[in-house]
Parts: C-alpha cells; structure tokens; sequence
C-alpha cells in the first residue's frame, strides 16, 4: 500500500476515533432518559385525540394526537428534522395516523391546485371542460384512498362473486363493493361466493367461498384471521412492521409477498407463490420459499394447481411459480453444461511430491453464467424484478454484485477450462504447502488486470482480519517469500500461485520443460486414467504417502485391529463427481498396495444377486451385498480374537459345548449373498426382508433348532425362544418367537418391543427368505418365481451406473426420502416432542427426497464405490422406520389404517 | 462507550399517573439500555438534542411492538444496532432537507471536500458524519458498527444476517469512500 494510501487511511480511523470519544456528561444523560422515558411510558395509553395542541419543539409525543397535532407543519415542511422522522416512523406503523397523514398531503395538493387556478383562469376553464370527466374520477378515487377512515375501517369490499356477510351477534349483515369492515368483525363467504378485500395498508385479499375470516389492528400491523376456508393474500410493502395471518394452527408473517392460506378440519396449509414468509407453528419457526408448502396435522401437501384453482388469479399465480421453477431448472442446465475434461496439462506440472489433487473446471465460467442468466430472466420479467430490486437493490447491495461479477467475469476470460490445487509436506507436522494452478489464454491481459485487482482483493483479505499478503511475482527464481503470502506468478500459458517460493521455482522448471518425477509415479497414473474416462470434478490423496507416518504410534491391540481391517495397506483415494440437469454421479476409488485383505477383503467380486429378486419393485429400502467364503470370515474374526486374549481359546471351547456346534459349522451352511429389504408398508409393523444365500438348509435347520431349543432351556422361566413349524401348501414355513420377561434396567424398555415379536421364515431356491409374517414371506417367493422383480424396478435401473461392469458387489437403494419425508414432517408439526435426532433425520430426508443408489464393486486390488441421487447417506432414515410404530401410537392410535397410503 | 458511567434515573416518578403502566418488560429494557441507545446516539448526531430524540424513537418502536419484546430483542447489539440506524437517519434526513443540522459545521455540510485547511477535531467529527450520509445505509451501519462502535466482523455478520465476507467486502469500500471523502482535510488535521 503506498504511503498516501496509509494516510488517507489514518483520517478515516482518526476520524471515527473522535467519534468515540465524543460522550456526554451523566447528567445529561439522567435527565434526557427521565423525558424520554415519561414519553415512552404515557405512549401505550390515551387514545384521546382530540383538543390536543400541538406539541412545542422539546416536548415529548405522547399519543397519537400529539403526532397528527404535528402533521401540518411535518406537510407544510416546517417540522424540524428530528420531529418529522418520529411523525413518519409513526405513521409507518399506526393506521389511522398514517390516514391522517395521507389526508393532510392531499389537503395540501388540493391547496396547489387552487393556487394555480388563480394564477391561470384561461387554462383551467380548458382544464375544468375538457377534464371534467377526469376531476370526477380523481374526486372517487381520492375519496377512495385518502380519505380519513377512523380505524373501524379496517378493510374494504373490492368485488363480491355470490354472497359476503358479516355475522354480528347472530345478526347477518350483506356485504357490497365498496363497504367497509372495522377491525373484529367477522365476515363469510357462502357457497359458490367469492370476494376480494383491500386492507388499509393496501394488501389485497382474495377469499374463497365457504370461508370465515377476521380482521385485526396490532401494533406492528394488520391480522387476518381464517376461521376457516381458504385465502390468498398480496401482500403490500409492509414498512417496519408486518402483516399476520393466522389460523388455529400457525402464524404466518410477511413483508410483502403472495402466498394462501387455507385452514379445515385436517389441519392449516401454507403455500407460498412469490417472495419469502416465516411461518411459526408454535414449536418452530420455518421460512417458505416460492413453491414451498407447509402442513399441520393432516393437512398434507397439494399441488399448487389444485390449491389455487378456486382463485380468479390462479394462471397469474401459476405463471409467478413457473417463472421461478424455470430459473431455478436454467440454473442447474448451466452447471449441468460443463463438459468433462479428458486431459490436461496440470496434472504434469503438480510438484513432485504432490499428496492431494483436486481439479475443478473454471469457477468464474458457471459463475458468471448463472449471473448473465439471472439478469436475463430479471429483465424480461417484471415479478423478478420487483424480487431483485426487494432482495439486492434495496439492501444496498446491487452495485456491488454488479462489481464483483465483473471482476470474476473479467478474470475468468484469461484462465482456462479448468483450475487445478495440489497440496505438498502433509505429514501432520507442518503446514502443508498449497499450489494452485490454472491455464491462460491471455497471459499478457491476465497479468495487467491482476496488477489492478490483486491490490483490491488485498484490500478486501486485510479488511477481513487475514494477514496473508498476495504478491504478484515476475520471476519466480529471483523471487523471495516469507510469512503468511501468496505467490502469484503469471507464466507464457499457465498461472501458477503457491504458498512456498521451492514449490513456486518447482513448478516453474517443470513449466519451463525439466523432467517431472510426479508424471511417472502410481498416483499421477491413478489420475491420469480418471481424466481418460472423462473428469468434470476430481479429488485425489495419496494416502499411502503419509498414512504411514500418521499411524507410526499405533501399537499392540490398536494395530492389531488396524490390520484386521485392512487399511494399513491402502495405497490412494481418488474421487470424481459430474453433475448432471437431474442427478449427480459420484464415484470413488480406494486402491491398495496389493490383493485386499482383512475386513477390506471381505466384499466378493462383482457377481449376480439371485436374492433381490424376493424383493419388489416397489421396495422403498433395499441393501444386499456379496461376501467372500464366510468360513475365511469366521477364521479371521477368531485369529483376532485369540491374539487379543489368550484364554479366548478355552471361553470359545465352554461356548461350543453349550450351544452344541462350532461356529465353523454354522457359517459352512451360508452362502455369501445377503439382501435386506422394507418392502411394503412402514405401519403398523415395518415390512422388512431378509434373503441370505443357504448352501445347506438341512444344517442350517438343524443348527437352528438347537440353538433355540438350548437358549429356551438356559432362559427357563425368564423366557427366551420359540420355534414353531407351519405346514404350508408346497413348503415348510418356521415361525420365531422371542418370549422376553419383563425386565429391570436399561434393556427393560427394548425387551417390552421384543417380547412376543415374531419372525417367519422359510428355504427356496437356495435361499433361507424371513419376514414379519408367513404372508410376505409368500409374497416374496411369487416375485422370485413371477421373473418381475426389484432388479426390473424403472427406478433401480435407471440410476445404475454406466461402466464396464455388469454386475456389483455391494449396493444400497433408498427413496425413504419419498416415503418418508412427508409423514417426519406431518410428526414434526403434530404434538410429539422429537428428538433432535429426529428432527436432523427430518431435515436430511427432505433434502434427500428422490430415490439414491450406491453401488460397490470388490476388485482384486482396489474398491470403487459409485453414487447416483440427491442422497448422500445410504442408510439415512432405515433406523427411524423401526421407530415409526411407538412414534405414531403416541399422536394417533388408528395410524395403522392408514398406513398403505403412505407406500 | 458502554462501560460510561450515569446516575440512576428514576422511571417511576418520571412516568404521568394518568397513563397506563407500560409493560414491565419494557420498562426493564429501558433501564437496562437507555444509556446504552444514548451514548451511541450521541456519537453519532454529535449532540444531546438529537441522542434524545434517537432514544425515544427506538424505544417507542420497541412499545409498540407490545408482545414482542422477548428473546432477540434484548440483547446490547440490538439496542446498539437501534441506536445506530436511528442516529444515521437522523443524519439523512438532515442532508435531504438542507437544513444544515449540524450546529457546528460552516458551508456544505454534505460537502466535506470544501473543508479548509486549519479546521481542527470538530471539523473531522463533522466532516465524517456528513460522509457517513454518502454512502448507503447498510454501509454506514457497518461503519459505523465497526469504527465508531467497536464490533469485530464477525459480531456484525451475525448482527446483521450476512457473512463475514460481506462483511468485509462492504467495509473495505465503505472506507475507501471515506478516504476519498476526508482526503481534501487530512492536512487540515495532522
């Protein structure tokens, strides 16, 4: 910064800091809060308007009378600054003063018309002929708007469609065009009627038939009351305070906006068509965006369409909607639009020692894009508009996003497709060493234009609170660096910035054609074969490179059971994600240095899953996967377990004996597929299956058998298990039964769910098929033996991955989302108290709503796990349907009978 | 600033018997931050005549609020915040209707750059609060927050609703503007 600069600076800091010291003595300050608070104090009471004169210069305003007593001399421009800002905020916020204010400024304009009359009797006796007509329909439409109503005169009939009354101690009072409602009465909407109201502030109101509604003066504005019916409501500019409108149920208010209200015996719905509105349920407080709706109770949602379709206005309100879901489906073709990159040049320019590789295209790109696009729609659509001048202009903040997009855009045309960040020394003892790395298409106007703005954004890093000093290098050999900078330097065709001069002189010579040892090693391979397959996001680590050094401590059992797992030997992590119009597509690859082992190894090879065709397609839940031998499994788990404990060997022995077989013999009778589904619907009961490969149903049986008969006679009176055999038509089913005593302490609760639970399960086809009931577990052989399946679900089929595998190894599908999403929301506004796990389980489903598949595939060296959907977590919202049975019994006891329509 | 130190006053006996009670919600708030909403008002108008009336404008906007006084609104930064917003509209609306408001000020008040040299401390104090009515309202908040309040950034992103960035960025040209303003009177008060 130049000296001048330092000084200019200096001045504004000297300047506010005589601003601070400016304070006034205690006294004054004493007496100015016993005026003021005497004013305050009296504020809330007289109502008394009347013969009140007009307070002198001094004299604190006490009531609404002392505020109008002012509004002449505030109209004739002879109040004084600090009095005519206290009248207007006032009248802001208080309806009959504002009134009055309106009243007083057209006594004023009437004034001005007199005193040009005189000044010109030719012209007006034109004027007074040929505008006749005109000064008729100025005279209604100020008796209209501006003349003074008292505040009974609270809203007024614009248009009456059939019947509007007002209902009156059982008096039913008409309604027509151009009556007034005072704030407390009631009015009605009858059968096939409809009518729209205009409020004093100017917000219009449009009311269905059948509707009650009720209007009220608070403080901070007008209250709409919906008994009962349906509403929609334009909201005006609401000044500093805002319109309410209730209902039984929740409290919605606005600054202005459009949105409806409706409100029955289900419960209240709020949908929200242009602008922002916070709704307040008593528990929580929400903010609905165009598009959103919120339901109590039963009161699920609707589509706008239906909602709307009693309003006049409803192809308007459609429109509004439409126009925001275009901009919004525009926004993500944009992102969409990048294309995947298939080489690159950065790659060979990372430093040598390169750990961490992350490549995104040009930011500045889909940046500007977005922005040019934006403006576009704003200019060719007034609704838009009116948004953008309410959101950004009026907040100030216009002209700076105007400068700042220029900027990026500016910048942005000098750099390449893509921007590439390559991290050195993270070996978790120093800071790692940080170089980002972009191409240039115009070196010479790149630099010129970061010369300018390297300086502002130093500027805007410093304001901040960030010390780090960006540096513009013209030669990076000569070039020094010291502290916390940023090394910016400007090649013939690639920028390159770095937090440490080596790296910024490493990558300098690699530009300038020395040899790079990075472009042979496994690592740079990894990468450069993703960028062959077509990269548009790409993350890599190295983790081989300093996992080592970080696990170094890791000794006796904690290495031990790192080994077990297998990561000890894990060699790179490489993440690629593209962006598509509808779904995002994330895939990742963990590598090893050689064939997987321990629990790594577990997960067979990509091969076909005979157990999800028990499954439907409808299955809201499905997760199956192959394992290895579970005999080298079992081995595994039982070499761990002897190292970890020397006696293990004779507990293991005294087991055996008690159950009656070895754990060896049980897992012989499995096969290596397991599948895990809900399939059906989630209440009363979840409607869960489980399909596991059987290679030996008789020893399977027959194990089982032993197992239970031997635990019910080690339980003995305190329950236990119970097997029962069902002969069916064409198969033998086994019924399981868990007979739980009633319990003390922490597992009590658990054992009163369990006891007396059930579970059917029976062999075919190589497969050992349980479920709740004997019913489903029918239901999910006719599927296997039908040929239509999950695995021909439309859904499961168009979010496989398009890749050279035919098969997986693992997958996971769940649209509980879809399902469930809904119904969370419908507990989250009932009266059950969630817990805050609940209510995050909530929120994620609701983000996530839209069916998610990941998949996994075991290869000898490596496991690559790809994800298609909005979902990020696999199993969000399994374990809440398990829940959902004690949580719907609390709020609602016939839940069950409802339960099919929410599958 | 804050920790500034006045006699108790007393509300009761300033209170006239024949209105209603206000809520004691409100009286407490009043006790509670009137010094608060004075002192920062004074800073920024420059006297007591206009602190007053700041003070009164934002606890009659908090009365009418009614049962609206609860959790948010009664914390030091709302009232500061207030106190701020009210003492610059004050400032604007003095700069919109050319009344030259500031007792001390000679010429143009909205014009600083015709300062002339050898105008001391008062000139600066003035100078800046004519600035001040230049830049836009949420800029000046900020400012003013930041420089004359002593807020660190991050307390005003979460004061104001946005992030610290823009924080940032708004300062950063806010003083900028400043700069530029103030620079014609730099030699005036070295």
């Amino acid at each position: 910064m130049s000296e001048k600069g330092r000084d200019r600076e200096s001045v504004v800091e000297r300047a506010a800091e005589e601003l601070r010291s400016e304070s006034p003595s205690p006294e004054v300050v004493a007496q100015a809060a016993a005026r003021v608070w005497a004013s305050v104090a009296s504020s809330s009471g007289s109502t008394d308007f009347d013969d009140v004169a007009m307070p002198q210069e001094g004299q604190p305003l006490h009531s609404c009378a002392d505020y109008q007593a002012l509004m002449p001399s505030l109209v004739a421009g002879t109040l004084s600054d600090a009095r005519r800002l206290l009248v207007e905020d006032h009248s802001r916020e208080c309806i009959p003063c504002r009134r009055t204010l309106h009243a007083a400024r057209a006594g004023r304009r009437a004034e001005a018309v007199s005193e040009v009359r005189r000044l010109s009797q030719t012209w007006l006796r034109v004027a007074a002929v040929g505008g006749a007509a005109l000064g008729a329909g100025l005279l209604a439409w100020l008796a209209w708007t501006l003349v003074p109503v008292s505040e009974a005169e609270m809203a007024q009939v614009r248009s009456v469609e059939g019947e509007l009354f007002v209902v009156d101690d059982g008096d039913r009072r008409s309604l027509l065009p151009g009556d007034w409602v005072s704030a407390g009465e009631e009015i009605r909407t009858a059968q096939d009627s409809g009518a729209v109201m205009r409020l004093s502030d100017g917000s219009v109101v449009e009311i269905d038939e059948r509707s009650s509604v009720l209007f009220r003066v608070q403080r901070s504005g007008a209250r709409i009351r919906v008994g009962r019916g349906a509403i929609i409501v334009e909201a005006s500019e609401q000044g500093s305070g805002h319109l309410d409108v209730s209902t039984d149920e929740l409290l919605v208010s606005v600054k202005g906006t459009i949105f409806a209200v409706s409100h029955g015996t289900k419960g209240s719905r709020v949908s929200v068509i242009e602008g922002e509105v916070s709704v307040d349920d008593g528990k929580q407080e929400k903010t609905l965006l165009p598009g959103d709706q919120l339901g109590t109770r039963r009161a699920a949602p609707l589509a706008f369409e239906e909602e709307l379709a009693w309003s006049r206005n409803v192809d308007h309100y459609l429109e509004v909607l439409r126009e925001f879901a275009a901009l919004r489906r525009d926004l993500n073709q944009i992102i969409a639009a990048q294309q995947p990159r298939f080489s690159t040049r950065l790659l060979d320019l990372a430093p040598a020692e390169t750990a961490v590789y992350v490549a995104i295209p040009n930011p500045t790109v889909s940046v500007t894009e977005v922005y040019r696009l934006l403006r576009e729609r704003i200019e060719a659509n007034p609704r838009l508009a009116q948004w953008w001048q309410e959101e950004v202009d009026d907040a100030g903040f216009g002209p700076m996003v105007d400068r700042f997009m220029e900027e990026i855009r500016a910048l942005g045309e000098y750099l390449g497709e893509e921007v590439a960040v390559g991290l050195t020394d993270i070996t978790g003892r120093d800071t790692p060493s940080v170089v980002i790395l972009a191409e240039v298409t115009n070196a010479l106007a790149l630099e010129a234009s970061l010369e300018v703005r390297l300086a502002e954004l130093q500027g805007m890093i410093a304001a901040g609170g960030d010390e780090t000093a960006l540096v513009l290098v013209e030669d990076p050999f000569t070039a020094g660096g010291a502290g916390e900078s940023l090394l910016v330097w400007v090649s013939d065709d690639v920028l390159v910035a770095a937090t440490s001069v080596d790296r910024l002189r490493e990558v300098a010579r690699f530009i300038e054609g020395e040899v790079n040892p990075f472009v042979g090693s496994s690592f740079h391979g990894r990468l450069a074969a993703s960028y062959s397959s077509g990269a548009q996001y790409l993350a890599g680590v190295e983790l081989a490179s300093f996992l080592p050094d970080l696990l170094q401590g890791e000794e006796g059992a904690e290495r031990r059971a790192l080994e077990l797992t297998g990561l000890l030997d894990v060699e790179h992590l490489i993440v690629e994600r593209e962006q598509g119009e509808e779904l995002a597509h994330t895939a990742a690859t963990l590598s090893f240095t050689g064939p997987r082992r321990g629990m790594v190894g577990w997960l067979a090879e990509p091969a076909p899953m005979g157990a999800l065709e028990f499954i439907s397609p409808e299955a809201s839940f499905v997760g199956a996967f192959l394992s290895v031998d579970p005999a080298v499994i079992v081995d595994e788990l039982l070499a761990f377990a002897a190292a970890e404990d020397e006696n293990f060997a004779t507990h293991l022995a005294e087991v055996e004996t008690e159950l009656g077989f070895r754990p060896q013999d049980v897992v012989a009778a499995f096969g290596g597929e397991v599948a895990f589904a809900l399939d059906g619907p989630a209440l009363p009961e979840p409607s869960w299956k489980l399909v596991v490969e059987v290679k030996d149903e008789r020893l399977l049986q027959n194990v089982l058998e032993q197992a239970v008969a031997r635990v019910a006679h080690a339980a003995g009176d305190a329950g236990g298990l119970s097997l029962a055999t069902v002969a069916g038509d064409e198969r033998t089913y086994y019924s399981l039964t868990a007979h739980v005593g009633a319990g003390e302490g922490e597992g009590a609760e658990a054992a009163m769910l369990l006891d007396g639970r059930s579970m059917v399960y029976t062999y075919h086809d190589g497969y050992l098929v349980a479920a709740p009931t004997q019913a489903m577990v029918e239901q999910a052989i006719n599927f296997q033996e039908g040929g239509v399946s999950f695995v021909q679900a439309a859904e499961f089929q168009a979010l496989l991955p398009s890749d050279g595998y035919l098969d997986v190894s693992a997958l996971v599908f769940n649209r509980l989302g879809e399902v469930l999403g809904g119904l969370f929301e419908r507990l989250a506004s009932s009266s059950v108290e969630l817990t805050e796990e609940q209510r995050q389980t909530i929120t994620a489903l609701q983000a996530d709503v839209g069916p998610s598949l990941h998949v996994a595939y075991g290869e000898r060296d490596r496991i690559r796990l790809v994800s298609n959907g909005p979902g990020v977590l696999p199993f969000l919202g399994v374990g809440q349907v398990f829940g959902l049975s004690q949580v719907m019994g609390m709020i609602d006891p016939a839940a069950g009978s409802g339960a099919a329509s929410w599958q | 600033m804050d920790g500034d130190e006045t006699k108790e006053v007393d509300l009761h006996s300033a209170q006239p018997a024949s209105v209603p009670e206000p809520p004691e919600a409100l009286e407490r708030l009043f006790q509670e931050h009137h010094e608060r909403v004075f002192r920062a008002a004074y800073r920024i108008t420059g006297n007591a005549s206009d602190a007053e009336d700041v003070l009164q404008t934002v606890f009659l906007r908090l009365a009418r609020r009614e049962g609206d006084l609860g959790i948010g609104k009664t914390s030091a930064g709302y009232f500061h915040r207030a106190a701020v917003n009210a003492g610059l509209d004050l400032l604007r609306a003095r700069r919109r209707s050319r009344t030259v408001g500031l007792e001390n000020l000679d010429g143009e008040e909205d014009a600083p750059s015709k300062q002339l040299p050898g105008q001391g401390r008062l000139e600066l104090r003035d100078a800046l609060r004519a600035a001040l009515t230049h830049l836009s309202p949420k800029a000046a908040e900020i400012f003013t927050l930041r420089y004359v309040e002593g807020y660190g950034n991050h307390e005003i992103a979460r004061m104001i609703g946005a992030s610290r960035t823009t924080v940032a960025v708004v300062l950063h040209r806010a003083r900028h503007r400043l700069q530029k303003e103030l620079s014609p009177i730099e030699g005036a008060v070295s």
